[in-house]
């Protein structure tokens, strides 16, 4: 699993002279849109919105990958996606693809299924132990194991 | 945070009316996820939008005819 880039386009609001980010995707479609006091703050917040899209696709089983690039633009602004925040698009896409819902992967994970679905909340940090649990319970891997 | 130019439902009611969806989503801070039959993905609105220009944005990709544009932004 890599780092992911989402380029973005940087316009400026007349009237209060903020900075306003569009977020795009690989076939240039607009992702995400915002407009923040800061470049920073726009920032941040353009990859919570595109998050959002990400995991809100991989929850339908479609693959939202594709949509983002494999190497920063070399012109231009871009946010970048971590491995540690892809996981939880890769597990939901995981688990939608296998026709699982959260209850199920819960009852095969001996949990409940309101502590199942904090591991799919954005931002959760798995342990090793659970992952190797639900590349079990799901038969496919999650991570790129060191070899 | 901070004042709103224009708050987001305003927006996904006016989306409402030309064919999108309001998506299930958890609460809490999580934004309008607005979808529509042959759309490629979801389009995600903030609780509060803080520009014009956001909003110029987010009504052209939700492929609103300018003629039923807010007065706000028009």
């Amino acid at each position: 699993m890599k780092t992911l880039f989402a380029p973005y386009r940087l316009e400026k609001d007349e009237e209060t002279g903020m900075p306003v980010l569009s977020a795009l995707a690989k076939d240039g479609a607009v992702l995400a849109v915002v407009s923040e006091p800061t470049l920073e703050g726009s920032e941040a917040e353009l990859v919570s919105l595109v998050m959002a899209v990400l995991d809100s696709q991989a929850q339908d089983g479609k693959d939202p990958l594709p949509d983002l690039l494999e190497a920063p633009p070399k012109k231009g602004g871009y946010v970048a996606f971590l491995p540690s925040q892809l996981l939880t698009v890769h597990l939901k896409l995981a688990r939608a693809q296998a026709k699982l819902r959260q209850a199920d992967m819960a009852d095969r994970l001996g949990i409940t299924q309101q502590a199942y679905a904090k591991l799919e909340r954005p931002g959760a940090n798995l342990t090793l132990h659970t992952l190797i649990q639900l590349e079990r319970v799901l038969g496919r891997e999650l991570v790129a194991w060191a070899r | 945070m901070g004042s709103a130019f224009m708050l987001g439902i305003e927006l996904v009611k006016l989306a409402t009316r030309h064919g999108w969806s309001l998506k299930p989503h958890p609460g809490g801070d999580h934004p309008f996820l607005l979808e529509r039959v042959g759309a490629p993905r979801p389009i995600p609105i903030r609780h509060k939008l803080k520009s014009r220009n956001e909003v110029i944005v987010i009504l052209k990709q939700l492929e609103i005819p300018r003629a039923d544009w807010p007065g706000s932004v028009t």
